[in-house]
């Protein structure tokens, strides 16, 4: 969407206007400016319904032509962008600068990742000065579910669905090397009778199938805090109820009786190694 | 037994199918079985609305097999055969 009208934000009575804000911030004719974050992912996502408040912050990202990005002036600088602050509107506004030239590296980088048996599967994506993971994961999320608000013909040139659908392939990838790591300490410590530490590493290892499943519907997560509001929406839409079930048994109910506590933790354990069979051995 | 879709079939047991490392495993209430990866993608679709023809091009391309459409159904065909015979699988009447 290039969207030069006004943005009406959910969970908040404010409207936007997109017009007044590129007023209100500095740019070039050749930039290309979207805006993305809680507030933005509430507009657009599938399953973003409740991401976003009155408190949140607005992102606007700016994707910039080397030679203006070294003249950029701002706040703090990093190796990947440059960033500073504005209010637009009463709303708080966390302007992000990057240099296409890095852009288009990182997106080169995943276009040509390749899922190699032999290589380690935190290797399959290099990380650069300035990309670390959870840059990388922040940046593809929040440009995802963005809005294009200037040089919309730029920006789908350099973001396509190609990139991301590589990038969520390596993401699933690492989700359920990290899921499937976890299963020996859980049994283990079942054995051992240390349950609240059992517990407490479903629970972990349940937070990382949430964000896998969510990878397998194609939506990225880039903050912790909000994929359990995204996976609740995601078992809503489509209908997977006994998904909803786990997540009251394990992270809702009383588990103050070691034998509840067992018996939750043996549930989702087992749960989650059946959806990961289901998940994997997929070919429709 | 020729069967046209996996709805055909039932399991016959609580049967689950896992995952445990790089493994898959059939756990039953009195039977444990290991199958390699073949043969947890055909158990998988038992009892699923999935046209064995479907199937069997799902197969052909992620296992990237460079042999006939006619022996990979025989092989799916066999190993149903080998589930009905070990009273996992039933038709579904």
């Amino acid at each position: 969407m290039n969207n030069r009208t006004d943005i009406n934000f959910p969970n908040t009575d404010k409207k936007f206007s997109v017009y007044q804000l590129l007023n209100d911030i500095e740019h070039y004719d050749t930039d290309v400016i979207y805006l993305g974050g809680s507030l933005i992912d509430g507009v657009t996502g599938k399953y973003s319904n409740g991401i976003g408040n009155e408190l949140s912050d607005l992102d606007v990202f700016i994707i910039r032509d080397t030679k203006q990005y070294t003249d950029t002036n701002a706040v703090y600088n990093n190796s990947t962008k440059k960033n500073y602050f504005i209010s637009s509107q009463n709303i708080a506004c966390d302007i992000e600068i990057f240099n296409i030239n890095s852009v288009k590296d990182l997106l080169n980088t995943i276009s040509n990742m390749n899922f190699d048996v032999n290589t380690r599967v935190p290797n399959i994506l290099p990380q650069s000065e300035g990309w670390d993971s959870l840059t990388i994961n922040t940046f593809l999320t929040r440009s995802k579910n963005s809005i294009c608000i200037h040089n919309k013909k730029k920006f789908n040139e350099i973001f396509n669905d190609s990139i991301y659908s590589k990038y969520i392939s390596y993401r699933k990838l690492l989700l359920l090397n990290l899921i499937d790591n976890t299963f020996d300490d859980i049994w283990g410590n079942i054995e051992r009778e240390n349950l609240i530490t059992s517990l407490f590493l479903t629970r972990e290892q349940f937070q990382k199938f949430m964000n896998y499943i969510l990878l397998c519907y194609n939506e990225l997560v880039d903050r912790d805090k909000w994929t359990i509001t995204k996976f609740m929406n995601l078992c809503k839409v489509n209908k997977l109820d006994k998904y909803e079930e786990i997540v009251q048994k394990l992270y809702l109910e009383d588990v103050t009786s070691l034998i509840k506590m067992k018996e939750v933790i043996i549930l989702a354990a087992e749960f989650i190694e059946n959806a990961i069979a289901d998940v994997t051995l997929r070919i429709d | 037994m020729i069967i046209l879709n996996m709805n055909e079939l039932k399991k016959t047991d609580n049967l689950h199918l896992r995952k445990l490392s790089d493994k898959y495993y059939v756990f039953g209430t009195e039977v444990c079985f290991e199958l390699n990866e073949l043969g947890a993608v055909i158990f998988r679709y038992i009892g699923s609305d999935m046209p064995i023809s479907n199937l069997l091009i799902g197969l052909k391309k992620r296992f990237n097999y460079d042999i006939s459409e006619e022996r990979i159904q025989h092989d799916i065909y066999d190993f149903i055969d080998n589930l009905i015979n070990l009273k996992l699988v039933k038709i579904n009447e």
